[in-house]
């Protein structure tokens, strides 16, 4: 009888150690400033030196990610491109994709060449027994993220965001301005990624079933 | 495809090593011997670690892969749950 039951008992162990699938714990978010099935509408950004269609898609792609269903990319509207934006045009624009919220990102980005001493014997120059002057870009970004509610026409908040980046030491002048613009798009989407994340909420840890075999 | 695979992966999902466990899962994918089902058990996993690692469009393009190779219903609650913010 005893045998039986430490068998029963050694027999349940194996079956945990060999158990097909385990849980495991990710952060999810727990509330947002949003009501359920309200939605936001993505109007088409405004960034000075940056193209607004490929802008736009990398935000909506971003918002679409990051607030499943909620955020909805608003259509191009190229007068709107022309001049500056009016509550009227984010009504307008907000509708068409069945927006409460609209949200407007404008914001400007420069670029310029640097100049910095390196140590002697260090990168880029290990030959050099003096210090050696290097060349470097930095490229600085400055956002501006407005969330209008489109029920009551008014400006609910309005947040800023500066990011800069830099090459390294050595830097090809030719590449200069493509260089600024693959950055100030990485940029932005670092920015952007980072409002959306305050515009979710808090996060709370929830438990997902994980495959072992 | 070896048990011990998939358990590796968990090994390095809960050491914290995401960009390995990823690794892992992917190179799995590759093989071409495998059926429906384990494809989308691997699947699953991939869109937990993508959770994980806030990359939310990949999570849940990845979970509805899986659900289209087999409707499982613990890979179905994982689903629902990514959707829903639980």
């Amino acid at each position: 009888m005893k045998r039986g039951g430490l068998a029963l008992v050694l027999f349940f162990l194996a079956a945990c150690a060999a158990a097909p699938r385990a849980k495991v714990y990710v952060s999810v978010p727990a509330h947002s400033l949003f009501m359920e099935g309200e939605r936001v509408a993505l109007i088409q950004p405004a960034i000075n030196g940056l193209d607004t269609k490929k802008s736009h898609d990398l935000l909506a792609s971003l918002g679409q990610g990051i607030l499943p269903g909620r955020l909805k990319k608003a259509p191009y509207d190229p007068v709107l491109a022309e001049k500056e934006i009016q509550i009227s045009s984010l009504s307008r624009l907000a509708r068409q994709v069945g927006g409460h919220y609209a949200l407007v990102v404008t914001g400007d980005y420069s670029g310029k060449n640097m100049t910095a001493v390196t140590q002697s014997n260090h990168f880029p120059d290990y030959s050099g027994t003096t210090p050696q002057r290097g060349y470097y870009r930095l490229m600085s970004l400055g956002i501006r993220i407005e969330l209008y509610n489109m029920k009551t026409l008014e400006l609910v908040e309005e947040k800023s965001y500066s990011r800069t980046l830099e090459t390294a030491p050595i830097f090809d002048m030719e590449d200069a301005e493509k260089w600024d613009r693959d950055a100030a798009f990485a940029a932005l989407a670092d920015a952007f990624k980072n409002y959306l994340f305050y515009l979710r909420g808090e996060t709370k840890v929830s438990s997902r079933t994980f495959f072992t075999h | 495809m070896e048990r011990a695979s998939l358990r590796y992966g968990y090994r390095l999902y809960t050491l914290g090593l995401y960009d390995e466990a990823q690794f892992h899962f992917e190179t799995l994918l590759k093989q071409d011997a495998m059926s429906d089902q384990e494809r989308a058990r691997i699947l699953n996993n991939l869109a937990v670690i993508y959770e994980m690692r806030g990359e939310y469009q990949e999570a849940r393009e990845t979970y509805r892969e899986a659900l289209t190779l087999d409707s499982n219903h613990e890979i179905y609650e994982n689903y629902k749950r990514f959707t829903g913010g639980l």
